[in-house]
């Protein structure tokens, strides 16, 4: 799981108002924690594409998360300047697009509902008294 | 990339082991597969630079299709793990990790994706046709409409045509529904209730439309 999907995805258990965002955590048993850095093509243009359907509190909060290797964001969405600075892209494009979730769990910060990623994979499947 | 390329490049995506009947897992030839994504990508525009989530994902043909056509990113999602690793090693043989992202959740009425509405430009899928579950096209449908995209092309059997352009427009409110091409649907025999060894269904492509402020 990239941040953009981690971006896109809210809670959907039955009762829930406010699912999002998912914190991300450790898994609870056994505390399997991995991240890693998967190379994608770099596009600017994809960037400033995606940047207006963003939500930043959401990215700035998942980058927190992860720490060293997520490094880099401003607390304010990017302005227009730094859009268009190379330097920033590259960094803004690792952590949207090339870290990558591989083991831990997402948390509901309104039900704590805790949804297992296991190999990269989120598991947002519900039990029957969810749905 | 040509549609000649792109079809030799998904004939070569794994299929099911062991497709599952009450999820309606028939595999998305590589033709039909490759003459949606390359209508998408070609006549609308609608693949490059786009973030698409597809829905019932299954091995991955029209995921990884969209990421070789164009697409920037991609959203598989599907209710089933054991097509999840099969897609996985599609994925990872065609080295698209970067590109691809799976989701495991289920697609059906009643239950919304965990996907948050707006945030991705196209759907694509090829939904069960609602033969073995009752309206199963309808919820996928349904499911796909409440994500906000600009457009969801989807593949539906000829025969339920009257009724998935009234069911687009009026129930779920799309603002357009265009059946964009009439395709036929090579099923080889997959279930042991299949007489023949394999059969044409008639499909239409569908492209449901909507008009987003954004856009």
């Amino acid at each position: 799981m990239k941040l953009l999907t981690h971006n896109m995805l809210q809670c959907h258990v039955k009762g829930v108002r406010n699912g999002y965002p998912l914190r991300i955590e450790a898994q609870q048993d056994g505390g399997r924690f991995e991240v890693e850095v998967r190379e994608a093509e770099f596009s600017a243009d994809f960037l400033r594409h995606i940047l207006p359907r963003l939500d930043w509190a959401a990215l700035l909060e998942a980058a927190k998360a992860l720490g060293e290797v997520a490094v880099g964001l401003p607390d304010a969405p990017p302005t227009d300047a730094m859009m268009h600075d190379d330097a920033f892209l590259q960094t803004f494009h690792r952590i949207l697009l090339e870290v990558t979730v591989v083991e831990g769990e997402l948390v509901c910060p309104e039900s704590e509902r805790r949804f297992a990623v296991k190999n990269a994979v989120p598991n947002m499947l519900l039990h029957e008294d969810e749905v | 990339m040509k549609l000649r390329e792109l079809e030799g490049a998904l004939g070569e995506v794994r299929p099911f082991g062991k497709p599952k009947v009450a999820l309606e897992q028939y595999p998305t030839g590589a033709h039909l597969a490759a003459c949606m994504l390359h209508t998408m990508a070609g006549a609308f525009d609608e693949l490059e630079g786009c973030v698409v989530a597809d829905l019932g994902c299954g091995t991955g043909v029209l995921s990884i299709g969209a990421a070789l056509a164009g697409a920037e990113r991609v959203v598989g999602v599907d209710v089933d793990p054991d097509a999840l690793a099969i897609c996985k090693e599609n994925i990872d043989d065609f080295e698209l990790e970067g590109e691809i992202d799976l989701l495991h959740a289920a697609i059906g009425a009643g239950v919304p994706l965990p996907i948050r509405p707006g945030s991705v430009d196209v759907v694509v899928m090829n939904p069960p046709f609602g033969t073995k579950t009752k309206g199963a096209d309808a919820a996928f449908m349904a499911a796909a409409r409440a994500l906000e995209p600009r457009a969801v092309w989807s593949l539906h059997k000829s025969s339920t045509r009257g009724f998935l352009e009234k069911h687009a427009l009026k129930t779920l409110g799309f603002s357009s529904a265009e059946v964009v091409a009439e395709m036929r649907y090579d099923l080889p025999k997959t279930y042991k209730f299949h007489k023949k060894a394999s059969l044409d269904i008639e499909v239409d492509l569908w492209r449901f439309g909507l008009e987003r402020d954004e856009d």
